[in-house]
């Protein structure tokens, strides 16, 4: 126990313990001019899924490119808030874009531009960014896509 | 204001889009002295399920074959490969059989590439998941880097 | 002892001893240092004895609450690495970015709530400092066919 928690203590104060389980996960986190941001998919603003599926078998590859505009743009809320003016960011680093496949769809380039196109047409060139469009199992409450990024803010 | 930003204001003033057709992906991006590398896979080679269609050593060639890849694309941007200092961390999906599970065996074949490069500064950290499909007609790997690079 | 070996006592957890239990693939390091970055590799589930104290899938061998256990366990297997890498817990500055990967049986999606068990360690072990960006992904198949593995990116304090 510290000292000023033992002085509380004299004074019958205990601080109490604030339950953080299940609130750990940022939405971003900021290290010097980089912003890390958390996997985002095609979530309404509560949180609810707006599609959930898996490319290939449930949904096509066009519902596939829609689902990761979807995250480009709940992403893009993400981002306002953490930069706070979007002229505030220089240039997009890396994005990770993951779609739950199946059967025969291995498009996930194409289909992974409904993501990207979002941020080469609002920011130019400097939307650009490396990036692995892959596949894998089940997402999270079953979206087809989840996408997480970095970005570079001006100093 | 830069140069860049005058560009960006004229290009706004008189309604330019950004061209349509131009890639949304760089296969590098630098930030300081440290890189990312976009993922690669193999086109042509050594495709499907690693534990059935392919064996455990397609698996592990596939990834040598990918780690030349990214080598290749790292060297393009660098000029020189003497100018990585370290690898940093590996990131990347294996297409696997549902029975395979010796998913860090087969990513071997990336990491001993860049041992052989780079010697101790090239075995990275890896986080190696298994997936069911991959692009280019379900390559057997996919893989990226991040990587730091001497002034 | 560190603020942050306190605080583990507090929840009941122990890290290893510092005699390299932890194993990953055979040919990769466990982490890299790059000025005040920290790369952690991708663990799994070990316990003590360096073996996987979990094998199987979240929907199948596992359930929900089983794999959160398995995730804090991954955790503890972090907190040894980070040990051993810095020293000093009370050097990490805080955490940036984890990759949960999940070891999903088909329709398991509850992947956040697996997860978490890896961050409420980390949370409740470094506070704010232990919270973090993270991606949560389900996988067909993992190393050893553990039920998850976390990697971490991780500021070290000036």
């Amino acid at each position: 126990m510290t000292i000023p928690e033992h002085n509380l203590a004299k004074m019958g104060i205990d601080i109490a313990h604030v339950d953080r389980a299940g609130k750990g996960v940022l939405p971003f986190r900021r290290y010097k001019d980089l912003v890390f941001v958390s996997g985002h998919g095609p979530f309404d603003m509560e949180g609810q899924p707006l599609m959930q599926g898996t490319v290939g078998v449930d949904l096509t590859p066009e519902q596939g490119y829609e689902a990761a505009r979807l995250a480009a743009v709940r992403m893009l809320a993400t981002i306002k808030d953490a930069v706070g003016d979007l002229d505030n960011i220089d240039y997009f680093v890396k994005a990770l874009c993951i779609f739950n496949s199946g059967g025969d769809f291995y498009d996930m380039p194409a289909q992974a531009n409904g993501f990207s196109h979002i941020f080469t047409r609002a920011f130019g060139q400097r939307g650009q960014h490396a990036r692995a469009a892959m596949g894998c199992g089940t997402h999270s409450r079953n979206v087809p896509f989840m996408v997480d990024m970095i970005l570079k803010l001006k100093r | 204001m830069t140069a860049d930003e005058r560009l960006e204001k004229k290009a706004y003033e008189l309604d330019i889009d950004f061209p349509q057709n131009l890639l949304a992906l760089v296969s590098v991006r630098r930030v300081g002295n440290i890189l990312f590398t976009s993922g690669s896979g193999c086109a042509t080679f050594r495709q499907g399920l690693i534990g059935s269609q392919l064996t455990f050593e397609d698996g592990y060639l596939a990834c040598q074959h990918i780690a030349t890849i990214q080598l290749g694309m790292i060297r393009q941007y660098l000029g020189s490969l003497d100018k990585v200092d370290q690898i940093l961390r590996v990131y990347g999906h294996l297409t696997v059989d549902d029975d395979f599970h010796d998913l860090d065996k087969v990513a071997d074949g990336f990491t001993d590439v860049m041992g052989a490069v780079f010697g101790d500064r090239g075995r990275a950290p890896r986080t190696i998941l298994g997936s069911r499909n991959l692009p280019v007609g379900n390559t057997a790997a996919e893989l990226e880097v991040i990587l730091s690079v001497k002034d | 002892m560190s603020v942050a070996e306190k605080r583990l006592e507090r929840i009941g957890l122990t890290i290893y001893g510092d005699d390299g239990t932890i194993r990953s693939g055979a040919g990769n390091a466990l982490y890299t240092i790059h000025e005040d970055l920290l790369f952690i590799t991708g663990l799994e589930p070990r316990g003590e004895d360096g073996q996987p104290a979990f094998v199987g899938r979240l929907g199948r061998e596992y359930t929900r609450e089983e794999g959160y256990q398995a995730a804090r366990l991954v955790a503890v297997n972090m907190l040894t690495v980070i040990q051993n890498a810095l020293g000093d817990l009370d050097r990490v500055d805080y955490f940036i970015k984890v990759m949960a990967l999940v070891n999903t049986a088909d329709g398991f999606s509850d992947l956040p709530e697996v997860a978490d068990g890896f961050t409420d360690v980390m949370t409740e072990v470094f506070g704010e400092r232990g919270m973090h960006a993270r991606t949560e992904l389900g996988a067909t198949n993992l190393n050893n066919n553990v039920p998850i593995i976390c990697d971490a990116i991780i500021k070290i304090r000036d």
